[in-house]
């Protein structure tokens, strides 16, 4: 069945794509309906999760020698999620279609936004390790496309590549974790994995847990990650409210959720957690203040709360499992609906500007009351769902087992912040008068009720939670278990009697609302600090770096002239030699020339060597050109003679043709060049020509010295066969004719071919067509095009040219 | 026995080179009026070529046997030796699915005086070098094949004579030649030292050989085959030349030239040495870790959309030649698992980087540019083409539920398996970096203000008859590395049943059955 719903889905996000919604408003409800039918779905299943039958499992073998099975497994945790998915996500499609009204690439949109999904249900499904990797990379995808969607805007475009660049790193880290742990485990599924004993105190589980640390972290925005998040905003703001707030950045959160139960007895997971959560808590908080855009402020609370979620993690206690999956739901069904408002608002204004907003709510009075509702919850002002969460958090803070005064300071601080800025949004946006500073936005296209409706059925979800708290109790229990590996028993509350909880939690609305009253000094503050601050920057200049570091690797590897790519071919072959040489104990003897077939050096051929040697000399110091031939054709025929002394007299006047015809070839080609007028080679070219040149005459004379050495010959050449089979079975006088035509004739036509070929180049070469290109343009063109004069935007800035 | 014979092997060779003849006779090298009979019958002849080798893929793989044909009945290793195992198969089949592919895409993109000028000829020519030295047995044999293929791959580089060709054909031709030179004199060293060439004989005879004369021939045959299969540091021929030619040859060279390097090391190192893929092991781990880093890196700072892909090339060269590294050092997983994984991504290489050479050489045509700094916004004109560019970029990168995905997932595994934790880093920021690659390409082309900078001869995508060929091979690539991601486990058990039998080169010694020694002439079997 979780399987269907998956195939279900993604045709759903496919034919929406085919049947142009933007003409049709009707297809949004349908589409809204299949997620709303699987949340249904999925709710009836919680008491049979509950039951004895314990969870749902499904699998599909994909590739089981690699250990990659599509195993689904609905257990409380992926319950949880799958909930909010399906849920929150029948909610955005219904809002998409209102908010992109008749744009025509919104069937594009529905089919991306299905696409995740689907990789989002069935990453929180998933039972095997390999398989989460495979929908994770689907969401990372998916919401690199959402969130370019109007990719004609640079930002959109960057933060796009920032996002995927950060969680694309991080996931390639997991997946090499994953490998490490199930190859560790022997076993890629998950819900065997957990159960193995003593499997986290392997040192290679350590490093195994350190990279999948890596891509929880970066996925879920975690500080030094944090700042893709904000980036991402560029998306539509459906696809902000549904990927970067309530499910997709929470795919950290839920990778650590499901990991919990093995690794959280390390001390490892334990302070990775407390400290990266805890400092990502604080930076998102601070860092609200910074922003004048709703949605950019929205997304530096979604930081803090994903740090918030994280910190609950690391501790492995009921309270901390209970409050964790109370934080997911509360920020769920307050921070949805704030998003969707913030585009509702920025529908209806034209912008999304804290500056430029003021008094909505004579314009957008049920919006504003929507704001107020879930803005409220997000300060944790009972007795909104928000303030269970905050107890929840604060509870596990003041009994925190290691770092109770670090937890303390952290959680105090971040929840008054919480209040603060969520004061902050709600005042400025829609509560306080008009100032005359700025020019005021006016609300010129007001949202109609179906438009309202996502948040408003999310908000009113919400504010009834604390009130019906044995509703969804045994969810939390379920959710909670899951996560501990252990049954749970919450006993939820809103009321629970004047203790420390709730005087902390009353003190720090207090202070929430002096630093609300004290926000403009805080804002210069943020304002003032040095640039590196800002993790963007900083990825932005090491991309730069990236870039700078690519150039200077293709130029080293690349070695600009053919002159020393060639001499580093011609080094690396001398380098086997020596190797080989270094290995026979006393080369001196071992490549002693086998006496029969080599009666040392005669009169004649020492002569002739000499004489090649010489002319070889002078065809490389010769003047002008004819001189060189002449002395290359001496160098030839020496060689041709050797052939003679050899007993081979037809191969010398094969040789003999050939080395006239090279000759002639040449004179006639040359004679028709320009004098060569380049300057003499001097300096360390001249230096590495004479070892370039040493080297190829040291690798000849090896290979010589092998070849003759008759200690090295393993056994008898097969040469004497041909000698001996020649006339009588091929029925040829000449051997080395019966060779090319009969016992290789094989090679012959290979050769044939290849002259053939050579030949056909020549012909191809000389009927190429005139070229008229002028001299700036002959660099780099490729060949069929004929570029137009060049514009100016071919002059690129250097990181332009290599990123964007 | 099905009716299979080994006379079959003979097809992959004298099928491409015999209609490569014929078409340079069909209308005295193209009328315009006789190029549709050059294009019909070099198709077809691409399509039989395609069949045979599957059939030899069912055969080799299906039946797990080994063929060999003794070329004229001269009995190794006195002949020459045709042999075709597992590997050879999925080369073959891989071979003729890139020339079946990107045809089609040549009669859309090319201009009509490359046509006229013998491209098909040539094309088909380079296919049958290709597939010889697949087949090849025979040490000087593979050489032979080598020099077809670079002469081919040599004249279709500079045909049409664009200054910036030639110039490029010179350091391609150059540096060619050099690595074929040091082949050359390694099987100089090998019929001096071994007195054979046939390489079941060699295979049988290195193991009686000084070490010295090992280390000789496997380096020297490291640097030439190394050359052609662009590992660092002997990559440089590749960057300066594969983007100068029409995209077609550049997709044709980018699926198939580098594999027969990779192919020829696979085949030379298990066969010939298989001591030293333990002994070398940090050399070549080393030169697979820097050829994945630097190849990706180096890819970053190229300007042009092909210029990026071909240097890409190199990283994933990188990838396949790691896991020869570690073909026999695997401890829980399967024997030949690592080989199997480098032939798994092998095969997803060739169709992926075929299919987007060529989608990156339609955008380049559409534009007038491949300038990514002065193009964009593609991606609303030609949505078509901006998806199948998109799914073949993905595929490359790794993502899932591609056959990149599979690829690279069970390449890390062998690599951690043998637990050379530093060479999954390399493969990990190489993967990174092609992440970073690929979004460049497609945020530069796609996205963005619609920017047309200049003109091109043909635009593939504005006539329907053109449209369909350019398209269709690409969704052709997209389908099938799909397929390859989805049906990975089939696809995975026949690379495993290949590289086992690479592995094995017992059974390819006794396949190829060379005599020991010469036999006396009575004793042979007599010719009939």
């Amino acid at each position: 069945m979780m399987l269907t719903w998956l195939i279900l889905l993604a045709a759903t996000g496919l034919l929406l794509w085919l049947v142009r919604p933007h003409r049709h408003p009707g297809f949004a409800g349908m589409a809204a309906a299949v997620p709303a039918l699987a949340t249904l779905w999925l709710v009836a299943q919680i008491p049979v999760v509950a039951s004895s039958a314990g969870p749902l499992q499904e699998t599909l073998a994909w590739m089981p020698s690699l250990g990659l099975e599509l195993a689904l497994r609905l257990d409380g945790l992926s319950l949880l999620f799958g909930l909010l998915i399906t849920g929150i996500g029948a909610a955005i499609a219904y809002y998409t279609h209102w908010y992109l009204e008749d744009d025509p690439r919104q069937g594009y949109f529905y089919a991306v936004l299905f696409g995740f999904m689907v990789s989002m249900l069935g990453l929180v499904w998933a039972d095997n390790l390999l398989a989460l990797f495979v929908f994770w990379e689907g969401t990372s995808i998916t919401s690199y496309l959402l969130i370019a969607y109007a990719h004609d805007q640079a930002g959109a475009r960057n933060g796009a590549r920032n996002a995927l660049i950060v969680t694309g790193a991080g996931g390639l880290a997991m997946l090499a974790g994953f490998i490490l742990l199930g190859q560790e485990a022997g076993t890629y599924t998950i819900s065997q994995l957990l159960a193995t004993s003593g499997l986290a105190d392997s040192p290679l589980a350590l490093a195994a847990l350190l990279l999948i640390l890596l891509g929880a972290f970066t996925k879920s925005a975690q500080f030094p990650f944090h700042f893709w998040l904000p980036g991402a905003m560029a998306a539509p703001t459906p696809a902000s409210a549904y990927l970067h707030s309530a499910t997709m950045v929470k795919a950290g959160v839920f990778l650590l959720a499901r990991l919990h139960p093995a690794f959280a007895h390390l001390p490892l997971w334990f302070w990775a957690l407390f400290l990266v959560g805890g400092a990502t808590m604080v930076v998102g908080a601070v860092g609200t203040f910074g922003q004048r855009d709703m949605k950019a402020l929205l997304a530096y609370a979604t930081i803090a709360q994903l740090g918030v979620l994280t910190f609950l993690l690391a501790f492995s206690k009921e309270a901390a499992a209970v409050a964790l999956v109370v934080g997911i739901l509360a920020h769920a069904l307050y921070k949805g609906p704030l998003f969707l408002v913030a585009g509702i608002v920025d529908h209806a204004t034209g912008t999304r500007d804290l500056r430029r907003l003021a008094r909505l709510h004579r314009d957008l009075p049920l919006t504003t009351a929507l704001a107020l509702l879930a803005g409220l919850s997000m300060a944790g002002i009972p007795p909104l769902f928000g303030f269970l969460a905050k107890e929840g958090l604060l509870d596990v803070a003041l009994y925190a087992p290691q770092g109770r005064w670090i937890a303390l300071g952290v959680v105090g601080l971040t929840s008054a912040l919480f209040v603060a800025y969520s004061l902050t949004l709600l005042w400025e946006a829609f509560l306080r008068p008009e100032s005359e500073a700025v020019e005021q936005a006016h609300v010129h296209h007001p949202p109609n009720l179906a438009f309202q409706a996502a948040p408003l059925v999310l908000v009113l979800l919400g504010t009834l939670a604390p009130f019906t708290i044995g509703l969804w109790a045994p969810l939390v229990d379920l959710a909670a278990g899951a996560v501990l590996a252990a049954p749970v028993e919450a006993h939820l509350a809103l009321w629970r009697g004047f203790n420390l909880v709730l005087w902390t939690s009353l003190g720090l609305v207090g202070t929430g609302l002096l630093l609300f009253l004290a926000r403009a000094a805080w804002r210069r503050l943020l304002h003032s600090l040095p640039p590196w601050t800002q993790a963007a920057r900083t990825f932005e200049r090491l991309l730069e770096g990236l870039a700078w570091l690519a150039d200077q690797t293709a130029r080293a590897v690349q070695l600009r002239t053919l002159a020393n790519q060639a001499s580093v071919v011609m080094v690396a072959a001398l380098v086997p030699l020596a190797i080989g040489l270094a290995q026979l104990g006393d080369p001196w003897q071992a490549l002693q020339p086998d006496p029969a077939g080599y009666p040392g050096l005669p009169w004649a051929e020492g002569i002739l060597a000499a004489l090649a040697m010489v002319a070889a000399v002078v065809t490389i110091r010769a003047q002008r050109k004819l001189g060189a031939i002449i002395s290359l054709g001496v160098v030839g025929i020496t060689v041709t003679l050797f052939y003679v002394f050899f007993g081979a007299p037809d191969l010398a006047l094969t040789q003999l043709l050939i080395e006239v015809l090279t000759v002639v070839l040449l004179v006639l080609v040359f004679y028709r060049l320009p004098e060569d007028r380049r300057p003499p080679i001097t300096g360390w070219r001249r230096v590495r020509n004479w070892v370039v040149a040493g080297a190829a005459g040291l690798l000849g004379a090896g290979m010589v010295l092998v070849n003759a050495s008759g200690s090295l010959q393993v056994d008898a050449p097969i040469s004497r066969f041909f000698l001996e089979r020649s006339l009588p079975e091929a029925f040829g006088q000449n051997v080395v004719n019966v060779i090319l035509v009969d016992f290789r004739s094989f090679d012959t036509m290979g050769e044939i071919t290849v002259l053939a070929l050579a030949a056909l180049g020549g012909y191809a070469l000389y009927h190429a067509p005139p070229v008229f290109l002028p001299r700036r343009l002959r660099r780099d063109t490729a060949s069929p095009t004929v570029p137009d004069r060049p514009t100016p935007e071919e002059t690129p800035t250097p990181t332009e040219a290599r990123h964007a | 026995m099905s009716g299979f014979s080994p006379n079959w092997l003979v097809v992959p060779v004298a099928l491409p080179l015999f209609t490569g003849a014929l078409l340079l006779f069909i209308g005295r090298w193209g009328f315009r009026r006789w190029l549709w009979l050059q294009r019909t019958l070099g198709t077809v002849a691409l399509t039989l070529n395609l069949a045979v080798a599957l059939a030899v893929a069912v055969e080799t793989i299906g039946q797990g046997r080994r063929y060999v044909l003794q070329v004229g009945l001269w009995d190794a290793p006195f002949g020459i030796s045709v042999v075709a195992d597992g590997l050879t198969a999925i080369m073959l089949v891989m071979g003729g699915v890139v020339a079946l592919a990107v045809f089609p895409y040549a009669m859309a993109t090319l201009d009509y005086h490359r046509e006229r000028m013998g491209f098909y000829p040539l094309y088909l020519v380079l296919v049958m070098g290709v597939n010889g030295a697949f087949l090849a047995g025979d040490l000087f044999n593979l050489y032979v094949f080598f020099e077809v293929l670079l002469m081919a791959s040599f004249v279709l580089l500079t045909v049409g004579g664009q200054p910036a060709q030639t110039n490029s054909g010179i350091h391609y031709v150059v540096l060619n030649l050099l690595a074929s030179i040091i082949f050359l004199a390694a099987a100089g060293v090998a019929y001096g030292t071994l007195g054979t060439l046939n390489m079941a004989q060699m295979a049988q005879r290195l193991d009686m050989a000084d070490p010295s004369v090992r280390t000789l021939l496997a380096g020297l045959l490291l640097v030439g085959f190394g050359s052609k299969a662009a590992l660092v540091p002997f990559h440089f021929w590749l960057p300066t030349s594969y983007h100068t030619p029409p995209p077609a040859v550049t997709a044709l060279f980018g699926g198939l030239l580098t594999k027969v390097g990779i192919y020829t090391l696979f085949r030379s190192y298990t066969l010939l040495f298989p001591e030293l893929l333990v002994a070398w092991q940090p050399l070549l781990l080393t030169l697979a870790g820097v050829t994945m880093v630097a190849g990706a890196l180096g890819a970053l700072a190229q300007p042009t959309i092909r210029r990026v892909l071909s240097f890409h090339i190199i990283s994933h060269v990188g990838f396949m030649f790691v896991g020869l590294a570690v073909a026999v050092d695997i401890y829980r997983l399967a024997p030949g698992f690592g080989l199997a994984a480098a032939l798994l991504y092998l095969v997803h290489h060739m169709i992926v980087k075929t299919g987007l050479i060529m989608a990156g050489g339609a955008v380049e045509l559409e534009m007038g540019s491949g300038r990514l700094a002065s193009i964009g916004g593609l991606a609303a004109r030609r949505p078509l083409l901006a998806t199948l560019f998109f799914l073949s970029a993905i595929s490359l990168a790794g993502i899932p539920p591609f056959s990149g995905f599979i690829g690279k997932l069970s390449l890390l595994q062998a690599i951690l398996d043998a637990g050379h934790w530093w060479v999954v880093a390399a493969g990990l920021v190489a993967s990174l970096l092609t992440l970073i690659n690929i979004m460049r390409l497609w945020q530069q082309s796609f996205w963005g203000r619609y920017r047309r900078p200049g003109r091109s001869r043909v635009r593939p995508l504005e006539e329907p008859w053109r449209r369909t060929r350019v398209l269709a091979p690409l969704a052709g690539t997209v389908l099938l590395s799909l397929a390859l991601g989805l049906g990975g486990e089939r696809a995975f058990g026949w690379m495993q049943v290949a590289a086992q039998q690479t592995l094995d080169r017992e059974g390819y010694i006794r396949a190829v059955a060379p005599h020991p020694t010469i036999p006396p002439l009575d004793k042979l079997p007599q010719k009939e």
